[in-house]
């Protein structure tokens, strides 16, 4: 009779998460609560959990993930013994179908699982290092062969051996030249509206460059830091200047001087970079599980190439920098650029990384 | 004041004159019938010249095709032409000249396959593409593979970053700087890497580096000043191409100096590019010991770094040594080229009377010679001088040095002057220490000294460029 009632639990946690296709709060919270109010069923819902991991589509494997990361961590016991059983496949399984990203989520999952619940007065790991550490392994050394995979193709082209098919993507393959500087533009109707518009360029040039001659010119200043990261190198070989924040999810702090928005960053993957500290400050960085954005992050945070600063130490360092900019700059060392493209590169300042 | 490139005596640099000059006697035109995978290497004299073209078949200069029947002129160079498919070259002019069948161009060229399909793999995960590192000994032929690395990731629609931080040769500027340079159009084929902006036209699309300034000939001369330029470089690198989709999956070819090649000093300063740049492949060209020793460091990875993939390549039997003469006329034709332009274009600076009171002018100090071992017993290291600049009030020993005018206040601390970007540089043309007046060259007829400059020993002019 039990393990009828049993089997009923389960079915219901199963069906609720078969709708699981998003991140919701709602949801997972939900599956959390059914699962603390039927611990005695604890054996049949994880049995549950893990086959619906095992079985649905790689989009829905990462919200199916966070129902059991919630579990063990908000419920525990006996969960975190039933779920620990085969988590090693069941991670492994997941982790081979689903992207990068999704990965990346994993990755963090699985180095928050290594630590305590935060702010729980247990001061054991989520789960025990025995369960943590084989996947942490195997994670590691799938990467390592991957590199590895890489430096024996990369050696073995030390060969002397001819590859006539590859150097005709240098040349035949990329069409026809340009009479004038010899760049290729393919045989195909875009390409040809390509060349004219080249030899265009080219003649207009010349015009231009006896024009020039006689009134005489200059070499330009360089472009300043932010000046420079935004500019584009575009067709039509001129270089201009791209507004701002054209990958769309990029957040430009709206103005210079303005007090930094509050910025946060997921937590890095990369265990070395998520061991961090503010190369400003020096302080280490907050972290923060942010349910509207469905994962771990720190607080105040903002990647600058491959560092990550305090979105506020990084301003105040960058304060200088930007007052220069509102300096008259001594001329528009980009010939093309227009007055309200220069205000917009001025107010835009650098892009913020976009948020995942 | 306006002092325009052209008509001044002594300037040495008359453009168009010398490709036109009349009665060249003895200028003889010679065909070269080169075979597929062949290389016809040439030096031409500074103050000579030679012009080429392509009368069939294909060829191309350190990656870059040339285009049929066009007319190139060269001067004061060292280069080469190779060709897949086998060629005839027309070449008119006096040079030094062979003809090679033993290349190593197939490797390079594989090499530079290989590369391109990690950048395939990067833009398929939507990951950064490859960062290649280029290291050997002083003409070794490092900045050739650089560039022919860069010409053939161009031609396939990648747009890479190009790093210089080598000391001996500038990239888009004078020798000394370090630059920064995304390339997605043709590299010019008779001057160098091209041309940085100027206010008019250009031939070939120009580039758009973003400049720094370390001001000593060698990196180990200081060390800290070295590595922060390196940091700073690094990171507005790596800020451009997270920003730059179109460059993002290309990733990044770094060049480096000769000089770090040769001693434990030196591989130091290469593990903080590494780091910095967070490079993924190594390519080492020429020494069985800097290869062992890249290997023993970077390949399995540390505890920071991920391993590196490093690769050795031979060396071209076409590099030559370029000996100190030659280096020093090189130099010189690039400080030259920043203010007056090229054979292509006539540039016009301009003067500028600065008073000393004006000119806020650091001088670097005397580098890593506060060696520790030098502190009086008990010092720590930590308290050496955290300057290294020292402001200096304007003198006769600036007559003819390079300035370089910094990105920053006049009010700014040392720190942020010295990982500030360069604006441009400017030339000390005279000093009149009893009016207290400096006549600068400056690129143009606009006021840029109300910045701080810092003075360095390199790179040195050794004649007056005015």
């Amino acid at each position: 009779m039990n393990s009828e009632v049993a089997d009923g639990v389960a079915e219901d946690f199963r069906s609720a998460l078969v709708d699981l296709t998003l991140n919701s709060r709602y949801e997972i919270s939900n599956l959390t609560v059914i699962a603390r109010e039927n611990t005695e069923h604890a054996y049949a819902i994880s049995e549950s959990l893990k086959s619906h991991i095992k079985q649905t589509s790689p989009q829905k494997k990462l919200p199916a993930f966070y129902v059991l990361d919630s579990v063990v961590k908000n419920v525990g016991t006996p969960y975190t013994i039933f779920l620990s059983r085969g988590l090693y496949t069941t991670f492994m399984e997941a982790y081979a179908l689903v992207d990068v990203n999704v990965r990346r989520k994993m990755d963090e999952m699985l180095k928050t699982w290594k630590e305590p619940v935060p702010g729980a007065l247990d001061s054991r790991p989520v789960f025990p290092r025995d369960v943590t550490s084989p996947i942490e392994n195997a994670l590691i050394k799938a990467r390592t062969s991957a590199l590895q995979a890489h430096n024996e193709y990369l050696q073995s082209q030390r060969q002397q051996q001819p590859r006539p098919h590859l150097i005709s993507r240098l040349y035949e393959k990329l069409g026809m030249a340009c009479t004038q500087c010899g760049r290729r533009f393919e045989f195909d109707e875009v390409g040809k509206k390509k060349k004219a518009d080249h030899m265009d360029w080219h003649f207009k040039v010349h015009q231009r460059m006896r024009e020039a001659e006689k009134n005489g010119q200059h070499r330009s200043l360089y472009v300043d830091e932010l000046d420079w990261i935004k500019s584009r190198e575009v067709e039509g070989d001129e270089v201009a200047t791209a507004a701002a924040g054209v990958n769309g999810k990029g957040v430009a702090s709206s103005s210079v001087d303005s007090k930094p928005e509050l910025l946060y960053l997921p937590v890095p993957d990369d265990p070395d970079l998520a061991s961090s500290h503010c190369p400003i400050c020096k302080e280490k960085f907050e972290t923060k599980w942010l349910y509207n954005a469905d994962e771990f992050v720190w607080m105040d945070a903002k990647k600058i190439g491959d560092r990550i600063f305090h979105a506020s130490c990084y301003a105040e360092a960058t304060k200088d920098l930007s007052s220069l900019l509102k300096r008259n700059t001594p001329e528009p060392v980009l010939g093309k650029r227009k007055a309200e493209d220069d205000q917009q590169a001025m107010r835009a300042k650098i892009k913020t990384e976009p948020i995942y | 004041m306006s002092i325009p490139g052209l008509g001044i005596p002594g300037l040495g640099h008359a453009p168009a004159a010398a490709a036109s000059a009349p009665a060249e006697v003895g200028r003889q035109t010679v065909v070269h019938e080169l075979q597929a995978n062949s290389e016809w290497r040439f030096e031409v004299a500074f103050g000579a010249s030679i012009e080429l073209k392509l009368i069939s078949g294909t060829a191309e200069l350190f990656g870059t095709e040339l285009a049929e029947k066009h007319t190139y002129t060269f001067r004061g160079t060292k280069a080469s032409i190779f060709t897949w498919h086998g060629c005839r070259l027309e070449v008119t002019g006096y040079c030094e000249e062979y003809t090679a069948q033993d290349t190593p161009m197939i490797v390079y060229a594989n090499t530079h396959f290989a590369i391109d399909r990690l950048r395939d793999e990067a833009i398929q995960t939507g990951g950064e593409g490859p960062r290649v590192m280029v290291v050997g000994p002083n003409n070794a032929g490092k900045t050739s593979l650089v560039k022919l690395l860069t010409s053939y990731a161009i031609k396939m629609g990648r747009q890479p970053m190009v790093l210089n931080t080598d000391l001996r040769e500038g990239m888009l500027s004078i020798p000394g700087s370090l630059t920064a340079t995304p390339f997605a159009s043709i590299i010019d084929v008779e001057q160098g890497w091209g041309s940085s902006p100027t206010s008019g036209p250009s031939p070939v699309p120009v580039k758009l580096p973003l400049c720094y300034y370390y001001g000593l000939p060698n990196p180990e001369d200081n060390t800290t000043i070295f590595k922060s330029a390196m940091t700073r470089l690094a990171l507005a690198a790596a800020n451009r191409l997270t920003a730059d989709p179109a460059m993002k999956g290309t990733g990044m070819i770094i060049d480096t100096a000769g000089a770090l090649s040769q001693g434990k000093e030196g591989y130091d300063l290469i593990s903080h590019i590494v780091r910095e740049f967070s490079v993924d492949v190594i390519l080492n060209l020429g020494s069985e010991r800097l290869y062992s020793e890249m290997t023993r460091r970077f390949a399995s990875g540390t505890g920071n770094t991920l391993p590196v993939m490093v690769v050795k390549l031979d060396k071209s039997g076409g590099c030559v040594d370029r000996d100190e003469n030659f280096m020093r006329q090189t130099q010189e034709a690039a400080i030259r080229e920043y203010f007056f332009g090229d054979l292509k274009r006539t540039l016009s600076p301009h003067t500028q009377q600065v008073s000393f009171n004006e000119a806020v002018v650091y001088r670097i100090r005397n580098p890593n010679n506060v060696n520790a071992s030098f502190l009086p017993g008990g010092e720590e290291e930590t308290s050496a001088p955290t300057t290294h600049y020292e402001k200096v009030e304007p003198s006769g020993m600036m007559l003819h040095c390079i300035l370089a005018v910094m990105y920053a206040s006049l009010r700014d601390t040392q720190e942020t002057i010295r990982d500030a970007s360069v604006m441009g540089f400017v030339y000390v043309a005279s000093v009149d220490e009893k009016k207290r007046v400096l006549k600068i060259l400056a690129p143009l007829n606009t006021r840029i000294i109300d910045r701080p400059m810092i003075w360095g020993s390199w790179p040195e002019t050794t004649v007056s460029l005015i």
